[in-house]
């Protein structure tokens, strides 16, 4: 990595991790939604810098929020690592995809893997085993529209970073 | 690509056939889901774990209810007229106790900062038994 790469991923690090502990902070309709944010920032990452960028922003992110929330080492830590993780490989598999994914596209299947990700981790970590999946369908459901939402605003940023 | 993406015009013309094929491939599994893990039958218990291991076992034609201690706090769980409830926890944003009361066999509530879930067993739809083969 340039000094260059790893300045702009500190960068994006620093807004992904404002942005995590901001929607952690804010009150809800629906108890478990989430627009995922913090999500779109690594797929900003993805966009602008590629996957190795990605992984730091995702795995520098979800420490510091951690550290920060006071979760660090908990369960909802665990979660949030199964949903980041689950949320990354599945975006930097979709960008590749033939044939090809926008970055909109890119986005929901990062937002469903999230969701999937950490039902997994509920039912493999705490007991819930297949239960997960009664709790699953809403949660689908509704990240496949919160995908396009921050997609579209992963693109709408990335149109107006062309100094970078 | 420069179309609007703030409206929901502009958004689906953003979207490639992939994209669009994805995205509703997503939602009618997530509606297949739903169908296949339909909560149905007669719970008989309420089974609460933490971290995997089952801390508390309750029959769901007694009413009652047992505090038990999650990883960050706590955790109070009601029977009440065969349904069952987290009615007092400590947690961040006690999204346990806004799920309100789940009554079908397969259904769980999850507390994940206390990696507790309450699971009801027994009925039809029981976890343990594939539904699959039983129908």
């Amino acid at each position: 990595m340039t000094t260059r790469t790893i300045a702009r991923v500190a960068l994006l690090v620093a807004v992904a991790t404002t942005l995590a502990i901001a929607e952690s902070l804010i009150p809800k309709p629906l108890p478990w939604l989430r627009l995922g944010l913090a999500n779109a920032v690594a797929l900003l990452a993805l966009v602008r810098l590629g996957a190795r960028a990605a992984l730091a922003v995702t795995a520098v992110r979800v420490l510091l929020a951690g550290l920060l929330l006071g979760t660090l080492g908990g369960p909802t830590f665990a979660l949030a690592v199964a949903g980041g993780a689950a949320a990354l490989v599945a975006m930097v598999l979709a960008a590749r995809a033939v044939p090809p994914l926008s970055w909109l596209g890119v986005s929901v299947i990062g937002s469903a893997a999230h969701v999937l990700g950490q039902l997994a981790a509920i039912g493999a970590l705490f007991g819930a085993g297949r239960s997960v999946l009664t709790l699953a369908p809403w949660l689908l459901a509704t990240a496949v529209p919160l995908g396009v939402v921050t997609g579209a605003i992963v693109v709408a940023v990335d149109r107006r970073l062309e100094a970078w | 690509m420069t179309s609007d993406l703030f409206s929901v015009r502009g958004l689906w013309r953003a979207l490639t056939p992939a994209d669009r094929i994805v995205s509703l491939a997503l939602l009618l599994g997530s509606i297949a889901l739903g169908v296949a893990a339909r909560p149905s039958g007669e719970p008989t218990a309420a089974v609460v774990t933490v971290g995997g291991d089952v801390v508390a076992t309750l029959p769901l034609d007694r009413d009652g209810r047992v505090e038990v201690q999650g990883r960050l706090s706590p955790v109070t769980i009601e029977v009440s007229g065969h349904a069952v409830r987290v009615t007092e926890s400590a947690c961040p944003h006690r999204i346990c106790v806004r799920m309100g009361a789940r009554r079908h066999s397969g259904e769980i509530i999850a507390c994940v900062p206390n990696a507790l879930v309450v699971r009801l067993t027994g009925g039809a739809a029981d976890a343990s038994v594939p539904d699959a083969v039983t129908g």
